[in-house]
């Protein structure tokens, strides 16, 4: 197995080249220049050119992209443009709250999705059933930031249970500094947990169907062993893989979640840097993203082979 | 032996799920030092944008940063907005010895933030010397006309402008008069010192951190008695209706920025002070006179036909609910220069006089790609001034951009026509002239000597009273050329919890002044 990761991760090099590239000129190509719209209107042609110049902006393409290439091995990820503070500095204040509220909202997804599933695989084609789905129907079809503004009034404004802003703020206590969390992560990890939801339930279905579960439940187990310690135990292989996968993809998915909170996260500050073509953000936190992505699936890889024995690479 | 000495091989294992719950949540989300809610001696200030950008003068700053700044730095000047007056603030007075020479005496006694000493010439002289040396975003909206600056004495600055430049104090040591500290500057980098900058004002900054900035009483500053309030908290919230929900939740006390749909309702709402103020903006037409010399919009009456046509008091109820104020022209109320903020085209339109205008153009009906960015408000109003133009056979095709997109477009003269507002940064008449209408001009589309002629000098003028009248002949010639055709002022609103007094508001978006805010007994 560890020739196939090694393998995996002598990949991820590659992958992020590519990756990098694609950005690189995707930036390039859409129309603005970050000088221009950092210096406004008013400004002299040679303002213009010598921050140019200090940004690399005047070089050809190819040559923009080997500098930042070689300052990335070298650990610099360049200098905002905008902001006058370096990439590196920008992610180490921004990453830390995006994986918080991605970890929040993943916790969340699972709690929920893991009775969801298994009531739904127990209670197949029954009106329980029809509820837990429907409840996964609602994940797929509302778009969390819709869902967001729906919580907002109604756990928020209506009922004043939980804040709507504050993550990131100083706070008194540690309930202050998690509740501001709940909502953002509930909206954002409605999603997973229809996924999940999903996936658990076919999972245990077909596990329930399995010889082993009937020859289990002939040698008299108790129905609570036969579920857990036999049919749960493998119908979560599949699920525990998916996690980590769904875990990635939440990073890179928070924009919306963090502008309706007010969230300093990765995804306000893309946003920002793609409205003021701030290249070097773009650039560094995609990166980021993407590394983080690609190292979670190949964690689903191992973890797949670490849950099922069966499975070898 | 009662259970409390029992003897235990360790602690169980809810214990240790416990603790360990415990653990990673007071890693995975850090408390951190308390706000002081009870004494209210601080104050939440819930802000638009999703960040602050830079926070330091000599470096290009956001209007959301503005808001903050101006807290933390005085400025040589500040306006007195209901006389229309510049008036001293750490610059003592000034004088204009020569026609293009400034002498700016500074306030004696002013401090520099934690302990980096007195504020003197030296530190105007090494700002106003940085701006011009990096060649910052200043030296093009405020510092243009610098030519040589030196200190003489202490206190006193003599600046040489590269030509007689009346709104000087307007311009230079109004927008472009923060100052920063040449020893704080030097020692801590222009990097650091944007982050967590030196200033002389009435607050310090304490953290900046993401989308929060914390400020704290300045105990030295110059002014007894202020500021008020011990402890300023800024929150970014970009959307809206979510910094209003907050307010309303009591997680802010202060906001700006509220859309303008939600303005009604929140002053009705009695816990809660509303003001509103006509702000220093434009929401404008502009032609590209430099772009295709075939195009229709050349002929300057079908300029003045597409101002008839437009209907302003319906955008105003329409687009902006109210919360804001008809215009046809550049100057807006609390600006030297300003008449009635209707000139000549009335306030639904002329139908007929534009269909009338058309004709005598021998313009039938055209088709013209107008660009506006992706603000929603914008957005709609393209749409409705589209249907107003239609009715005079002008077809306005629509393209809406992000904002990089349409800046690209706009600075580069890029466009046919476009629609769009803009906040009007420096407080003198002179920024809402110059750049747009002079062929010099970065923003002008205009050709006209006359208007060269009138900009220039009323540009160079230091006696207010003749500017005054130059700015009339400029608006009356802009209202016949039409480059430009003006919609309304939008207003500046504010709404914060009823027992905060003390805030003055002012019709400059960035201008938003806590030193005299307090909370009432």
């Amino acid at each position: 197995m560890w020739r196939y990761v090694f393998r995996r991760l002598g990949q991820i090099p590659i992958v992020l080249v590519v990756v990098t590239i694609t950005i690189f000129i995707v930036v390039r190509s859409t129309p603005g220049d970050p000088i221009q719209i950092m210096l406004g209107m008013q400004t002299s042609p040679d303002a213009v050119a010598a921050i140019r110049h200090e940004f690399r902006f005047d070089q050809p393409l190819y040559r923009q992209y080997l500098l930042w290439l070689w300052d990335v091995v070298h650990g610099d990820l360049g200098r905002s443009v905008r902001l006058n503070q370096s990439v590196v500095s920008l992610l180490t204040e921004r990453f830390p709250v995006s994986f918080r509220l991605a970890l929040a909202a993943m916790v969340f997804a699972v709690l929920v999705s893991i009775p969801l599933g298994i009531i739904s695989a127990l209670r197949r084609n029954t009106w329980v059933d029809y509820l837990c789905t429907g409840v996964t129907l609602i994940g797929f079809s509302i778009p969390n930031f819709a869902l967001a503004l729906v919580l907002i009034f109604v756990l928020s404004v209506k009922l004043q249970l939980l804040p709507i802003t504050g993550i990131g703020a100083t706070s008194s206590s540690l309930w202050a500094s998690i509740a501001p969390y709940v909502l953002p992560s509930l909206a954002l990890g409605m999603l997973q947990v229809a996924v999940l939801t999903r996936l658990l339930r076919s999972s245990m279905i077909d596990v329930l169907s399995q010889d082993y579960i009937r020859t289990a439940r002939a040698k008299g187990l108790m129905p609570s062993t036969v579920l857990v310690v036999h049919a749960l135990k493998n119908a979560l292989i599949p699920f525990v893989t998916m996690i980590a996968i769904q875990f990635g993809y939440l990073i890179g998915i928070q924009v919306t979640i963090e502008y309706t909170f007010a969230i300093p996260g990765m995804g306000t500050a893309i946003l920002n840097a793609v409205v003021n073509r701030d290249f070097p953000v773009i650039q560094g936190f995609t990166l980021v993203i993407a590394s983080f992505f690609l190292l979670t699936n190949i964690l689903a890889d191992i973890l797949y082979s670490v849950l099922d024995p069966r499975i070898r690479y | 032996m009662t259970d409390t000495f029992k003897l235990r091989s360790g602690p169980s294992r809810r214990q240790l799920l416990q603790g360990a719950a415990s653990a990673a949540a007071a890693l995975t989300f850090p408390g951190a030092p308390a706000i002081a809610q009870s004494a209210r001696r601080d104050m939440r200030i819930g802000i638009w944008g999703g960040d602050f950008g830079n926070i330091s003068p000599v470096v290009r700053w956001d209007i959301q940063a503005g808001l903050p700044m101006l807290n933390i730095f005085d400025n040589l000047v500040r306006i007195d907005y209901e006389n229309r007056k510049i008036i001293p603030h750490i610059a003592e007075e000034w004088t204009n010895t020569a026609p293009d020479v400034w002498r700016i005496k500074l306030r004696e006694g002013v401090k520099w933030h934690r302990g980096f000493g007195e504020m003197t010439a030296e530190d105007l002289v090494y700002t106003w010397r940085y701006h011009l040396e990096s060649k910052s975003f200043q030296v093009g909206f405020a510092l243009f006309a610098l030519d040589t600056i030196k200190a003489d004495g202490k206190y006193v600055v003599e600046v040489k402008t590269k030509r007689p430049f009346g709104a000087f104090p307007g311009v230079a040591m109004g927008y472009g008069g923060m100052i920063i500290s040449q020893n704080a500057h030097k020692e801590m980098g222009n990097q650091a010192y944007s982050a967590k900058p030196i200033g002389q004002g009435p607050y310090m900054v304490e953290t900046l951190r993401g989308n929060e900035l914390e400020l704290v009483r300045n105990p030295e500053y110059w002014r007894p008695g202020f500021p008020k309030l011990d402890k300023l908290m800024y929150r970014a919230v970009p959307d809206s209706s979510v910094r209003l929900q907050a307010l309303m939740r009591g997680e802010l006390d202060f906001m700006t920025h509220p859309e303008s749909r939600e303005v009604a309702d929140a002053a009705k709402n009695t816990n809660y002070t509303t003001v509103r103020t006509p702000g220093w903006n434009w929401d404008y037409q502009q032609f590209n006179l430099k772009g295709d010399p075939k195009a229709p919009f050349q002929n300057k009456l079908v300029r003045q036909a597409i101002s008839y046509a437009i209907d302003r008091e319906a955008i105003v109820k329409e687009i902006y609910n109210g919360e804001a104020n008809i215009t046809d022209n550049q100057i807006p109320k609390g600006y030297l220069g300003h008449r009635a903020s209707l000139q000549r085209y009335p306030k639904n339109g002329d139908l007929n006089k534009a269909k009338a205008l058309m004709a005598q153009a021998g313009v039938k009906g055209y088709e013209v790609e107008v660009i506006t960015s992706d603000k929603d408000w914008l957005r709609r109003e393209l749409e409705l001034v589209a249907a107003m133009v239609s009715q005079i056979g002008i077809n306005y095709k629509i393209r809406n951009l992000d904002m990089g997109g349409f800046n690209n477009l706009w600075l580069n003269q890029k466009f046919e026509q476009h629609l769009e507002d803009i906040t009007l940064v420096a407080p003198d008449p002179d920024a809402t002239s110059w750049w747009f209408l002079n062929s010099k001009g970065s923003s002008s589309g205009l050709n006209n000597p006359e208007m060269d002629a009138l900009t220039d000098s009323a540009r160079a003028e230091s006696d207010p009273e003749k500017r005054e009248g130059l700015y009339h002949q400029i608006v009356d010639r802009t209202l016949e050329d039409c480059p430009l055709v003006y919609h309304c002022n939008v207003n500046m609103v504010q709404i914060f919890d009823k027992r905060l007094t003390g805030f003055k508001p002012s019709p400059q978006e960035y201008v938003e002044l806590h030193d005299a805010t307090t909370w009432s007994a």
